[in-house]
């Protein structure tokens, strides 16, 4: 295989708790390795760690510890996060975030035009003439109207100004950017715009998506493979379609038994977890999901399970991943 | 008629094809801002009263009749001198005039008042000779914008104890009470913006530091405060030093709360998505402290500003009312309270407490003046933006038809 466009080790960020010897762990050592032009799905319920993840990886946070080894364009492999400066600034560019809220994201002071332009003048030595024809360009590929432009973002619908950030997001042509929850914060019928928005540029620019989201369906439509985490750890990273019709963890399986079924007389069984998600400040012994899990043993109440390959090219975090029969998602 | 009503209907839509509705969403926050306080009619009304005082104060010179040194040792504690334009005779006069004064004493209280004397009339003449003055500072001239031949004498406010011209100070002192509340509060600007930007921008134990320090400037009295430090001004020295040392010295007190609005704007700013997004971007400190942070607490920050000011104003008139700040001949606002504050001055020459007037409405201007600005910053008053430049064109449509009927009938 070749070599992977980013390899994420170990990656820890840690808040300070309430007291000052127990940190909340928002996300414990996450390592997983996205390929060049996949779609890599990350999926998890609400404050699960995935947006902070994210935002890790482009470092608009500082991880605690851990690696983000990226491989650029021309071969050479940089740890993303302690980079020298000078390769940083070069590389910056490379990778991108979209933002959940497409209101806060956009200064309200500024034209689209100067949103847009703004990570190319960071970033490029451009004329005005040269300014104006990319920002236009990608523009024009995210389907905002050139002529629109000079307008400020309070002018524009909550779909159009998520395209302005994707503009922002794109007009640096990078490799690898960060989709964090692009499209919950849009109605339904938007978000199919928007996702078949970013699959058409993706290529069209020959980019590599890490793709957050809770919404399964949404995942299920644009995923190459997909990384469920619990309690800031993956616990199961496998290809989607794999995932979805077996999955090898049973957090998963949970995750899936709640996704809405778009047939009215589908009946499934749902798979209810009892009690509430651990705090992070103080996590439960062993497998962090052991309070919650119907098959849990002694075994795991003690042993952290490690996130191994349970069959080929499928990783889960579960002391019993091979003997587990769950249930995914039929497709009828 | 009717082509003539056609050509106006044309020229009106080419003109709203031309603004366009389109050009709205294109509107800068600046604009939408003044765009917003024009629509305050306190506010607008305020900004024209401060505009005029401002440029009375400006003039002082020319629009007063008498100098700071000048007074008239005969006409002390005299009315206000009525202004005329019908004489004795019921005659009527183009040009208004005043009757000369005559002492007389009253025969009850015996004190000494001074009556008009119908005998003599003095018409109010325009760009009189008086006093000597530097005008605007750039050369001296004694012309004045009105007064009367001698031995007339015009009081529009009346006299005080020393027979000076009360309108004439009013004029002379707007200039110390109007001035100094503005150079004050641009130093309190600029060191809020500096020191609550460190604070707010660095964080942590700097943050801390900074913020108790303000803590205690706080807390100190500030009537305390300003006679400790009004002491260490050296007892003789002109009016120009005395006016920085007071700048001085409200400024020290005013920055603190401008610094908080300044760090508690950091912070929440520094926390925004698209703050973020721009870091994500590569944007540079700098340029995200310049074109993201600044521009979004700037408005709040004039807002902050203009509210300071008359706290500056009342805190100069209680400095001078208390003898603390700037001292005869030289003249504010405080000052000209100072001398009405025996009780018979309120009781006697009521016109003495004409002072107090002018200090409330600047300070009900500036205040007025403050919340229209803070009503028009706010980002989310802008949504009514189009309803009302709706509003707007409606009206224009009705005019507009009149005029119609106007130019048809």
């Amino acid at each position: 295989m070749a070599e992977p466009l980013l390899k994420v080790e170990e990656l820890t960020k840690l808040y300070p708790g309430e007291r000052k010897d127990s940190p909340v762990q928002a996300v414990g050592g996450v390592s997983f390795e996205v390929q060049r032009g996949e779609v890599f799905s990350i999926v998890g319920e609400s404050g699960c760690g995935k947006t902070t993840l994210g935002r890790c990886i482009v470092r608009g946070l500082e991880a605690s510890s851990g690696r983000v080894l990226y491989t650029s364009t021309d071969g050479g492999t940089v740890d993303f996060l302690r980079a020298e400066k000078r390769d940083f600034k070069r590389l910056r560019k490379d990778i991108q975030l979209i933002f959940q809220d497409p209101y806060s994201s956009l200064n309200p002071r500024m034209t689209v035009f100067d949103i847009i332009s703004e990570p190319l003048k960071a970033n490029f030595k451009l004329s005005k003439q040269e300014l104006e024809e990319r920002v236009t360009a990608i523009a024009e590929k995210t389907g905002l109207n050139p002529q629109y432009l000079r307008r400020y973002p309070h002018a524009f619908s909550g779909g159009q100004r998520q395209r302005i950030g994707i503009a922002r997001a794109l007009v640096t042509e990078p490799q690898l950017v960060v989709c964090d929850e692009a499209v919950s914060a849009l109605d339904v019928s938007i978000q199919a715009q928007i996702i078949n928005l970013l699959k058409d540029l993706q290529e069209q620019l020959k980019m590599t998506y890490i793709f957050i989201s809770h919404d399964l369906s949404v995942v299920e439509h644009v995923s190459d493979r997909v990384a469920v985490m619990y309690l800031g750890r993956i616990v199961e990273l496998s290809p989607k379609k794999e995932l979805f019709a077996r999955p090898l963890h049973p957090y998963t399986e949970s995750l899936l038994s709640a996704a809405p079924v778009p047939d009215p007389d589908g009946k499934r069984e749902r798979i209810l977890l009892e009690g509430e998600v651990p705090n992070p400040a103080d996590p439960p012994t062993g497998c962090h999901f052991h309070p919650r899990c119907r098959f849990r043993t002694s075994l795991c109440e003690t042993t952290v399970p490690e996130l191994r390959e349970v069959l080929p090219g499928r990783m889960a975090a579960c002391h019993y991943g091979e003997e587990l029969m769950l249930k995914g998602i039929d497709k009828g | 008629m009717v082509t003539q009503a056609k050509a106006l209907m044309q020229r009106f839509v080419q003109r709203r094809a031309k603004k366009g509705a389109g050009q709205d969403y294109a509107t800068s926050h600046w604009k939408l801002m003044y765009r917003e306080l024009k629509r305050h009619k306190l506010a607008r009304i305020s900004l024209y009263i401060l505009g005029f005082f401002y440029l009375v104060a400006l003039l002082g010179g020319f629009i007063a009749p008498q100098g700071l040194e000048s007074y008239s040792g005969e006409y002390m504690n005299s009315a206000p001198t009525k202004l005329r334009m019908i004489d004795a005779n019921g005659k009527f006069h183009i040009q208004p005039f005043v009757y000369g004064l005559k002492s007389e004493r009253d025969p009850e209280t015996l004190r000494k008042r001074f009556v008009e004397d119908p005998e003599q009339l003095f018409p109010v003449k325009l760009f009189v000779h008086g006093s000597s003055y530097s005008f605007l500072g750039l050369f001296k001239t004694d012309i004045h914008l009105f007064g009367v031949d001698e031995p007339g004498r015009i009081f529009l406010f009346g006299t005080d104890s020393m027979g000076r011209d009360m309108f004439s100070r009013v004029v002379l002192g707007s200039q110390v009470s109007l001035t100094l509340p503005l150079v004050g509060v641009s130093i309190s600007f600029l060191l809020g913006l500096l020191i609550g930007g460190i604070s707010g921008y660095a964080g942590g134990r700097v943050d801390a530091v900074i913020q108790r320090f303000i803590d205690i400037v706080r807390s100190f009295p500030t009537l305390p405060l300003w006679m400790a430090l009004a002491a260490a001004i050296p007892p003789r020295v002109g009016v120009v030093e005395m006016f920085f040392y007071i700048t001085i010295i409200m400024a020290f007190i005013e920055w603190t709360g401008l610094a908080r609005v300044v760090r508690s704007k950091f912070i929440s700013l520094r926390s925004e998505d698209y703050v973020t997004a721009a870091k994500i971007a590569g944007v540079s400190d700098l340029r995200i402290i310049f074109a993201h942070l600044v521009p979004g607490f700037i408005s709040y920050l004039v807002v902050a500003a203009t509210l300071a000011i008359p706290g500056m104003i009342i805190g100069e008139t209680a400095m001078s009312f208390l003898g603390l700040g700037i001292r005869s001949p030289a003249t504010s606002w405080g000052v000209l309270m100072q001398e009405a504050q025996q009780i018979e001055n309120v009781a006697l020459y009521p016109w003495k407490l004409i002072p107090l007037l002018f200090v409330i409405v600047t300070v009900l201007a500036f205040n007025f003046l403050g919340d229209g600005l803070r009503d028009a910053a706010d980002p989310y008053s802008h949504g009514n933006g189009a309803k009302s430049a709706k509003r707007k064109g409606k009206r224009k449509w009705v005019s507009l038809k009149s005029k119609k009927k106007q130019l048809e009938a």
